[in-house]
């Protein structure tokens, strides 16, 4: 039996009612035939498996419920029915059925009401709570010591998680570290000095902690964290020892942080410890700091017994800083400028920045509330400091800071519809734009009521995509996009890539940040991300590229008018996150540009569909596109195969680690329908045209922008904007129409 | 004999190194004094007077449930009796020496971790069904819902009676891309505990946080004066956010005040720990070396698991919570196992096809889990609780909600118990029971054991017949 092709059956779907408006039954025969040789048996009249009426739903037509729709197509697609012991449905048939059904649905959740949805409560995530923090106090937390990772959903990290059991703990040691390094109380200005003895250093590896030192028969070390209170410079001593062997001197390194480094010589002998001076300039916020023994040695053949064994001794490690002294921090001085008692001075600064924490106007009563707290939190007779300590880590600990929540009034019932506020705008606005909290001039305008006021948003958006805060859109939202966050730890195959430096990671992740954000920001048009002619390189990442002329270690715009061009699909970032560490997968690049760039990702593969043959194992020693071709011999996977591997053949031009390929590669894939994709100038052209394209954009940036994942009350509003964005239309045409949406501006009761 | 000597004065350097790691790993718990001796400890498991008497009365139950991902292979997973000789299949081979203390089970199932309509994603269904037997929701989306987990009917008996109710280790965070598994939520692979049928509780996967969240520790070398000053702080600022956040949840809607509930609830949890800081702080002073716990970060997989359980192993004997769960890893996990030479990700070597090469990786990986499971049988073993060793008290529950990992099937599942469960489970036998027996009957037993009235657990038709013998 020769199969249809699915757009004819859904060319019979059109005339949806009759003349009076009545949904009648749409379906095409060579649907509703197999569904009753194969289906009926089990799923209609008296027997109902599953309590599954096929039968009735088909009579129901567009009136039946998504839901079961929605069953039927997954258990066709996935091929879980009919069951083992049925008569086998024919691939074609199956595949046929699954187009059908997959339009079918797409169709009917179209014609389903536009709705705002709501978001529930939300917690910062932990980039969002490390950027806000460092815009109201000028302090840089490691808040990823503090808090677990953030849970992603829908492809972002921005969807507001669960709170872990440990949360408020977590939440509180964040409120004091942040506390302790934006205020500095009187008695600790000057210039700390913090004595480590060995036993209070944690020692790992071949180490022993003795008494008045940590002594090192092997490569080990000593550590400790420390908050370093400010910027500046700090002095390091350390004190320790040797017991010489061989022809070197005992050296330990020291390491602040990850970047600073500097090696210590000890020749000293246990009789006369010496001491080791290292001065560095270090950033406000903790950081490890750690002494390793660096240079051991071991000859147990050395006929001279003393000359066998190196060992080194660390008794103590002493960190002096900032030498500058500690000096009030700007925030403090903001926070409690103009004289009177601590009390005054607290309750004056706090009306200023306590509603720039919660985002929102704060009530006279409550502000005396917190001012009480900060009191009875304090010892008696505390400094305005101290006081102020406390009412910041109470404004932190507090669900108004750390939670994002859109109260509705009591008289709304679940299913109204109401408008945002003018400060629950502001903060959706300033978390999607900005990826931090409404400055003042923002919370002014809020205050204005100018956020309601249509032309106004446009304004205030345009603006806000002006200020280099944006950058943010590159950094949180492309990257996750395009799925290469977490390039870095990727790194390819060593034996296979041996010239690749772990260092190409971040200069390729760069190369697409900027990219995105000079697109974003130079208001070019959306198809620039797929044909532009340019990208951004630093010189080692254009001499991994094979191109010439670009040099130093920051990244400049670099024309590229050879055929590797400069769109996404040619970054060394999508290239190298769409591959195996060992290769280039075809079926993992075909599914990327599915998912990723056409918003039409294939269903997962069925269990035990299997991998290629590793190296070595039988059937490995044909070509990687003899291999996909055996795999799609068979119908079930040829079905989605043959669109991923006619796609992913298409960039065969770039190996695993980005780099463009000379000479003879078979770069063409041919699509089912028989189009030939010639090389990836080719296929730049398709996705180009592709609806889904701008579809995948449009739903890729609404997700973020609503911190929410999208359901069937989007798909109108998904529709219209990818309807409307031509190729030349530009991201901020695109985010413009997103904040003016219902689902942006409104929210609807839960 | 000569090459002995030389090696017992020589030790070359490596082993040194083992050694040291080793005897840090092992420091606690064996060679301190035990802290349940002293009556320490009004809300736990030794009455007053009882202590005051000098009796010591019988110790609590503790249950833990340890969740190893995408299912094992099956073929290599027996004990078997050959001429009235016990046969170890290789997988199975680390039980032989603790065997008097395991029970293993054969036929137990999760009918709900099947499709049952939903398509493709048994690793989300099976992590989702694992402790709850509810069939998850199928939705990538804020909307999902499973069950209730047996960890926190558990939980739930001894509410009040320990510091922590019950504590979630894990050792992969959720930072997937994407939805998790065929149009699942993340939410579902990454977490076995589940406090509401829609609110997974997320597990810890840092050592040094489970540290900091047990003993309520500070900022390294905090002086007792600094640390006062912040407690003081931290309680009166507790107070005030409770009363603000109930207020702010009484103005939402239903649907919103979730993400307060567990707000309110941390609230309570730290302010419980702060009223009963000296009691924890008497605790921590027994304990010596526990200092060392607090910078340690884990260099590989195996030293994070092991660091993992001797933290449970912690927790349970100090009375601190008497429910643990511990993800081993998320499930559908594509970790790689260096520390045994395999460099294929743990998914993808289980979809094996058939090949020799990859099932024998796959039995590696076995092998490896189930000897890491011996080991704590083995550490619980050496732990006394006056009369009796800690695993006697103890239920620990090992396993995976897929059965073969090729297969993806969910009947017949590996589930492993050791420990008598305080004379609940006899131990040192095969319970073979019918195929597709729910797991929730074993989850129903010990709900029951605990005290809890309910005659129903997830998808059960019962109890677990033959926990002992005799029966």
């Amino acid at each position: 039996m020769t199969s249809t092709p699915w757009f004819l059956l859904l060319f019979s779907l059109l005339p949806l009612s009759d003349d009076e408006g009545r949904s009648r039954n749409p379906f095409p025969k060579a649907i509703i035939e197999p569904l009753q040789n194969h289906c009926f048996r089990c799923h209609s009249g008296e027997k109902l498996k599953g309590g599954l009426d096929l039968s009735e739903i088909i009579e129901s037509g567009s009136d039946g419920d998504p839901a079961d729709w929605q069953t039927l197509l997954n258990v066709l697609r996935s091929g879980e029915m009919p069951p083992a012991d049925e008569p086998e449905l024919s691939p074609a048939i199956r595949h046929d059925l699954v187009s059908f059904l997959d339009t079918w649905n797409r169709h009917q959740l179209a014609l389903l009401p536009e709705s705002p949805g709501s978001v529930p409560p939300r917690r910062l995530s932990r980039t969002e709570l490390k950027r806000t923090l460092k815009d109201l106090t000028g302090v840089e937390i490691d808040v990823d010591r503090h808090l677990p990772a953030d849970a992603s959903s829908s492809g972002f990290d921005n969807q507001g998680g669960h709170l872990s059991p440990g949360f408020i703990e977590q939440l509180f040691r964040i409120g004091e570290e942040v506390a302790h390094a934006a205020v500095i109380s009187p008695e600790d200005e000057g210039t700390p000095k913090n004595i480590f003895a060995s036993e209070n250093l944690e020692a790992t590896g071949g180490t022993r902690n003795v008494g008045d030192h940590i002594y090192f028969f092997s490569r080990g070390s000593a550590s400790t964290e420390f908050p370093f209170p400010a910027r500046g410079t700090y002095r390091f001593t350390v004190r320790g020892w040797g017991k010489q062997a061989g022809p070197d001197p005992v050296a330990f390194r020291l390491t602040v942080g990850s970047e600073l480094k500097k090696s210590l010589i000890f020749p000293e002998s246990r009789n006369e410890p010496g001491e080791r001076i290292v001065e560095f300039r270090v950033p406000q916020g903790l950081r490890s700091v750690s002494l390793t023994f660096s240079n051991d040695y071991f000859q147990p053949d050395d006929p001279d017994p003393a000359q066998r064994d190196r060992n080194g001794a660390i008794q103590h490690l002493i960190i002096e800083g900032p030498l500058e002294g500690l000096k009030p921090t700007p925030f403090q001085k903001f926070a409690l400028k103009g004289g009177g008692s601590p009390r005054q001075k607290l309750k004056r600064g706090m009306a200023r920045w306590l509603p720039r924490f919660w985002r929102q106007p704060v009530s006279k009563d409550r502000l005396q509330q917190m001012v009480d707290l900060s009191l009875v939190a304090s010892a008696p007779d505390s400094s305005a400091e101290e006081l102020l300590r406390s009412a910041l880590i109470a404004a932190i600990v507090s669900p108004r800071f750390i939670l994002r929540t859109e109260a509705d009034s009591a008289s709304l019932k679940s299913g109204d519809v109401r408008e945002l506020d003018n400060y629950e705008l502001a903060t959706r606005l300033s978390y999607f734009l900005w990826g931090t909290c409404p400055d003042d001039a923002l919370l002014d305008l809020a205050k204005k009521g100018k956020l309601s006021q249509r032309n106004t948003l446009i304004q205030i958006t345009r603006r806000m995509l002006a200020d280099p805060r944006s950058k943010v859109l590159a950094r949180d939202f492309a990257t996750q996009w395009l799925r290469i966050r977490d390039l870095q730890e990727r790194t390819p195959d060593r034996k296979i890539f041996p010239g690749f430096r772990a260092v190409l990671l971040q200069d390729m992740q760069k190369e697409t940040v900027l990219f995105f954000d000079h697109i974003l920001r130079e208001d070019r048009p959306i198809r620039e991300l797929l044909d532009a002619d340019y990208s951004f390189l630093n010189g080692r990442l254009a001499r991994h590229y094979d191109l010439p002329g670009q040099r130093g270690e920051s990244h400049q715009k670099v024309q590229i008018n050879t055929p590797r061009g400069g769109g996404l699909i040619s970054h060394g970032s999508v290239l190298l996150a769409s591959s195996t560490r060992q290769r280039t997968s075809p079926v993992l690049r075909g599914k990327w540009v599915l998912e990723v760039l056409l918003d039409d990702a294939p269903p997962p593969a069925p269990p035990g569909a299997g991998n290629l043959p590793a190296p070595g194992e039988s059937g490995s020693d044909l070509s990687l596109r003899e291999q996909l071709e055996v795999h799609r011999r068979n119908p079930e996977c040829a079905t989605c195969h043959s669109r991923m591997d006619a796609i992913g053949f298409a960039m065969e031009r770039f190996d695993a680690v980005g780099r463009f390929r000379a000479g003879i590669v078979d770069d063409r894939g041919e699509l089912p329908d028989g189009t030939l994709i010639d090389g990836p100038q080719d296929l730049r052209q398709l996705v180009e045209k592709e609806t889904g394209f701008r579809r995948s954009l449009t739903t890729h940036l609404m997700t973020y922008a609503l911190g929410r994942s999208l359901d069937s009350g989007d798909i109108p509003a998904i529709s219209r904007l990818s309807r409307n964005l031509k190729p030349e239309s530009t991201l901020q045409d695109l985010i413009e129409a997103i904040v003016l949406l219902d689902a942006f501006r409104k929210r609807e009761i839960p | 004999m000569q090459k002995v000597e030389i090696m017992s004065q020589n030790p070359s350097k490596m082993a040194q190194r083992q050694m040291a790691r080793r005897t840090f790993l092992r420091g606690i718990g064996t060679a301190v004094a035990l802290p349940w001796l002293e009556s320490l400890l009004p809300g736990g498991w030794i009455s007053h007077t009882a202590a005051a008497a000098g009796e010591i009365a019988s110790p609590p139950r503790r249950t833990a449930f340890l969740f190893i991902p995408n299912g094992v292979h099956m073929p290599d997973w027996s004990i078997t009796e050959v001429e009235g000789q016990r046969q170890f299949s290789s997988s199975l081979k680390p039980l032989e020496k603790v065997f008097e203390d395991v029970l293993l089970v054969r036929g137990l199932s999760h009918r709900n971790a099947k499709a049952l309509g939903d398509g493709p994603g048994d690793h989300a269904r099976s992590s989702a069904c694992f402790l709850t037997g509810a069939h998850p929701y199928k939705t990538a989306g804020a909307d999902i819902r499973s069950g209730l987990s047996i960890d926190q009917v558990l939980a739930n008996s001894s509410a009040g009676e320990t510091l922590i109710p019950s504590l979630q280790l894990g050792t992969e965070g959720g930072r997937q891309s994407g939805n998790c598994d065929s149009g699942y939520s993340c939410a579902y692979s990454s977490n076995i505990s589940w406090a509401q049928p829609d609110r997974p509780i997320p597990h810890e996967i840092q050592p040094r946080r489970v540290f900091e969240r047990l003993f309520l520790k500070g900022p390294a070398g905090e002086t007792a004066a600094a640390r006062q000053i912040r407690i003081h702080r931290r309680s009166s600022i507790l107070d005030f956010v409770r009363e603000d956040a109930a207020g702010i949840q009484r103005s939402l809607g239903h649907a919103d005040r979730g993400r307060f509930d567990e707000f309110l609830s941390g609230i309570r949890d730290l302010e419980r720990r702060i009223d009963r800081l000296e009691e924890l702080d008497a605790l921590e002073k027994q304990e010596q070396g526990l200092t060392q716990f607090e910078d340690l970060s884990p260099t590989n997989y195996q030293e994070h698991v092991r660091l993992m359980n001797e933290l449970m192993l912690l927790a349970f004997r100090l009375d601190l919570t008497r429910v643990i769960t511990f993800m081993w890893s998320n499930e559908g996990t594509n970790r790689t196992h260096p520390h045994l030479d395999i460099g294929e990700g743990h998914h993808i070597l289980t979809h094996h096809k058939g090949n020799e090469e990859q099932i024998n990786r796959v039995r590696k990986i076995n092998h490896w889990q189930v000897s890491e499971f011996a080991r704590l049988v083995e550490r619980m073993k050496e732990i006394r609780e006056g009369e009796q060793s800690l695993l006697e008290s103890t239920t620990l529950v090992f396993g995976s909600a897929i059965s073969d990992g090729n297969r993806h099937n969910h009947d017949d599942l590996p589930v492993i118990i050791a420990g008598q469960g305080g004379g609940l489970i006899e131990t040192g036998r095969v319970l073979k029971t019918p195929n597709r027996t729910p797991m929730c009957n074993l989850f129903l037993s010990l709900a029951q054991a605990e005290g809890q009235k309910i005659a129903q657990f997830g998808d059960s038709k019962g109890v677990l017949p033959g926990l002992k013998t005799g029966f």
